[in-house]
């Protein structure tokens, strides 16, 4: 574990729907450099926490920090500013668009000018191995193209913190290995580090740093692939299924 | 991507034409008509490019009414110079249209569509009330101060629409073509949606305020009635029957409704009915509109995948 | 004159009127619910259901010398089963393919209003019409004075929104319709017919409108373009009262009931508008989803 201050901070955080509390005094912490798993069954509340921290719901209580800096209740384009750029699970690219217009809206406010973004946005073509297909209607490419274009859009936004909206739902072996690898890549080459919910346990067990288990709104467990999948509450939560 | 360029070509080649016509026509009556044209055109491509964020301006009665009444006012009151005026008059339109859009735009939802209807119609009564601007009499004699005024009028929608294609073709344009089809997205790369959203608004009025300002000197007589609801209906017409694809729609829709609206009147029948069958019929069957039947329908938007 | 006083009589005239434009939004709102979508055309509903009743009631009663009220009756249960018809057709021919596409239905609704609003005036004639008097007569009742006819309308009105709201809570139908506005991709799963709901909701609303439109044709003057002005107070309605909302709906139409009365009455009716806009501003500003609308984040 790293001893420099965490980059995100979650603490306590609440939500309710309709009087039902959906997310329930949770809290973790994600380290510069790291990559941190989110797991539970469905239904525990994984997409809720990624929408509290991503500024797409509000908190009813609790705290999430980036850097130190509070982000709870901020608009999702501010804390997109401020560094923690997410992905969505359905879309994540513009299909109308090109690959190319697609990666260089994501560069818009991370590039100064129009020669910066035009670097940038090849830059993050190249590195996602996009450039055969930039000229190509983001709609007309394969599944698992297409998730790699929306991790290269917000990728383009030049995010210290990227947060992962199951990735890798709907790919083939194939697709997710090159996925799996292209995150590697971004941890390793870009210094970003990344936040992500996912079902896929092996892949989850084989990328992640720390895995943190979320049941029921709230933290199950919290520590490394071997300690949590050693860890009875979790096996007992998950009824012993590991793919 | 080269129907495209053929598009513009035929865009480039009416806007000579209707010069043209102009410079050596003859017939008063004849410059009288493309100049109608041009400012319809003008109104279109101000709509369509808000449709480019995906809302549709209902407020662009008011906008091109308020440009029409300061216009008026400058001019008969404060004898403010016709180009100044004009000038003048689109500013006034734009900032008039920020704290409406502020209000409307940052919600989502269809309030910016029913409020900015809501405007247009109690604009209009504000100008039946109000004896500053004329009340239901409205205001006359509001006659350019220059010589060659049609000439001032067709360079003004000329500028208009080529500076909004030229906006629309920019990264600027991408990000709107980008928030119309998702916001989501655009929201999570850190760009704030309801300030572009709102600079989008701000371009549009300043366009409909010059153009409506055109309307009052080309006109001379202006009144509440020229800026109600029907506006902004006659606007959409002209955007979704051209079709709403490529630019050449507006000039296409403008010119095709001129031409059916003479025909329609020589029969005796009324324009909003032509209008709204129109329209309806448009929807239904030929969504794309004159130009959508012409091109083949382009996958990529005309921001397109060269870099700019 | 005892027993009446300018308070009172401010507040009943803004619940009279208050009633029928809760009827009206009612509609409107009932149509977003199910669609997602502004249905431009609504007031043409009102306006249509009004002009036929306020022709045929003076035609049958000069016809067949029945009594005023009784012509009205069968009328208005005619030509309400014709309004019904006519919003099912509408909704199949048009509205049906722009359902959750609300630029579209916006489009194709304006048009049809200007098309509907045309044939109104082709078809009736521009001359305002108006159903006379049904029952003669003013009521003298809590401070203030009101016309027998617009005493029943107001009852009926606040008959048919309670029917309505029974009609949601109690009926498979109300169920269906709230499921299908709350989370139409959960209404599915639960095997609910999104399309045969998207009917009912259509044609209710339709419907709504069209009742609204009949009742007023006994105390008001009706014109061909009548729909317009109620459309924007209907408009003004669901923004102040929260879009899809049913309270929501029935608390903005007494809003704007009375900021009518009241401010019509000290200075006019544009400036009652006006009024209405800078509080619409106000709820944008500080609460945009409406009184009653749930908060999106």
């Amino acid at each position: 574990m790293s001893a420099s201050p965490a980059l995100l901070e979650v603490q306590a955080l609440t939500r309710r729907f309709s009087g039902v509390l959906a997310v329930n005094d949770f809290s973790c912490a994600l380290f510069p450099g790291e990559i941190l798993g989110l797991i539970g069954p469905n239904g525990a509340g994984k997409s809720t926490i990624f929408n509290l921290i991503s500024g797409v719901l509000r908190p009813h209580g609790g705290q999430v920090r980036l850097r130190g800096e509070r982000i709870d209740g901020l608009r999702p384009d501010r804390i997109a500013r401020r560094g923690l750029v997410r992905t969505f699970q359905h879309g994540s690219l513009l299909l109308r668009l090109s690959v190319r217009d697609n990666v260089l809206l994501g560069a818009t406010m991370a590039a100064r000018g129009a020669r910066d973004r035009q670097r940038v946005a090849e830059a993050t073509l190249d590195l996602f191995g996009l450039q055969e297909v930039a000229g190509e209607p983001g709609g007309s490419l394969p599944h698992g193209i297409q998730r790699l274009v929306g991790m290269a859009v917000a990728c383009a936004a030049g995010p210290d913190l990227l947060c992962l909206d199951e990735p890798l739902t709907g790919l083939n072996h194939i697709e997710i290995s090159r996925v799996l690898a292209t995150i590697r890549d971004l941890r390793d080459r870009l210094r970003v580090s990344v936040l992500f919910v996912e079902h896929n346990m092996r892949a989850v067990m084989s990328l992640c740093d720390r895995i943190v288990v979320i049941s029921q709104g709230t933290r199950l467990a919290d520590g490394t692939p071997r300690e949590i999948s050693r860890d009875p509450l979790v096996i007992e939560a998950y009824l012993g299924t590991t793919e | 991507m080269r129907r495209d360029r053929f598009a513009d070509l035929i865009t480039v080649l009416i806007a000579a034409f209707g010069l043209f016509i102009v410079m050596f026509g003859g017939k008063p009556y004849l410059t009288q008509a493309v100049i109608w044209t041009a400012l319809d055109i003008a109104l279109a491509i101000s709509l369509r490019f808000m449709l480019l964020v995906g809302e549709v301006n209902l407020g662009i009665g008011a906008f091109f009414g308020f440009g029409a009444y300061t216009a008026a006012l400058l001019s008969l009151r404060l004898g403010v110079p016709t180009p100044a005026a004009i000038l003048a008059a689109g500013a006034v339109a734009c900032v008039a249209s920020v704290p409406f859009g502020y209000l409307t735009l940052r919600v989502s939802g269809h309030y910016f569509m029913l409020v900015s209807f809501a405007l247009t119609e109690i604009a209009r009564l504000v100008y039946t009330k109000s004896s500053l601007l004329g009340g239901n009499s409205g205001l006359v004699g509001i006659v350019p101060d220059l010589a060659g005024f049609p000439y001032l009028v067709l360079g003004i929608c000329a500028s208009v629409f080529a500076a909004l294609v030229a906006l629309e073709r920019s990264h600027l344009g991408r990000i709107f073509a980008a928030i119309s089809e998702n916001a989501d997205i655009v929201r999570a790369v850190g760009i704030p949606v309801a300030a572009v959203k709102l600079l989008c608004l701000a371009i549009s009025s300043f366009t409909a305020g010059l153009a409506g300002a055109s309307f009052a000197f080309t006109n001379t007589v202006i009144a509440p009635g020229d800026f109600g609801f029907l506006l902004p209906v006659f606007a959409l017409a002209y955007v979704k029957i051209g079709g709403d694809g490529h630019p050449l729609g507006a000039v296409l829709g403008a010119v095709t409704l001129a031409v059916l609206s003479q025909l329609v009147i020589g029969l005796g029948a009324e324009d909003t009915l032509l209008y709204g069958t129109a329209i309806v019929l448009t929807m239904l069957f030929m969504p794309r509109g004159i130009v959508g039947l012409l091109l083949r329908p382009s996958r990529r938007r005309p921001t397109g995948q060269r870099p700019t | 004159m005892s027993g009446v006083n300018l308070t009172s009589q401010l507040l009943i005239n803004g619940l009279q009127i208050g009633a029928v434009y809760v009827v009206f939004a009612l509609g409107l709102t009932l149509i977003f619910g199910v669609m997602r979508i502004i249905n431009f055309a609504h007031g043409e509903f009102f306006t249509l259901a009004g002009l036929s009743i306020a022709t045929a009631v003076p035609a049958l009663a000069a016809a067949s010398g029945w009594a005023n009220w009784i012509c009205y009756l069968l009328c208005f249960v005619l030509v309400m089963a014709g309004m019904a018809i006519f919003g099912g057709v509408m909704f199949k021919l048009v509205f049906e393919r722009f359902a959750r596409d609300p630029v579209g239905a916006l489009i194709v609704s304006l048009g049809l209003s200007m098309l509907l609003q045309s044939l109104f005036g082709l078809g009736f004639g521009t001359a305002p019409r108006k159903v006379p008097a049904l029952l003669p007569g003013i009521t003298v009742l809590a401070g203030g004075r009101i016309s027998n006819d617009r005493l029943i309308v107001f009852v009926v009105a606040v008959a048919l929104t309670a029917g309505l709201g029974l009609l949601l809570k109690r009926t498979r139908l109300g169920m269906a319709l709230r499921a299908v506005a709350e989370d139409r991709e959960a209404a599915l799963l639960q095997g609910i017919d999104d399309r045969r709901t998207m009917l009912a909701g259509f044609m209710i609303g339709g419907l709504l409108a069209a009742i609204a439109g009949g009742l007023i044709a006994p105390t008001t003057v009706l014109t061909p373009i009548i729909g317009a002005d109620y459309l924007t107070k209907a408009f003004i309605i669901i923004i102040l009262g929260g879009a899809g909302s049913v309270v929501g709906a029935i608390l903005g139409g007494f809003v704007v009931g009375f900021i009518e009365s009241f401010a019509g009455f000290f200075f006019d009716s544009t400036f009652a508008l006006m009024l209405l806009l800078a509080l619409v501003s106000l709820v944008l500003l500080v609460r945009p989803q409406g009184l009653m609308g749930h908060a999106t984040r």
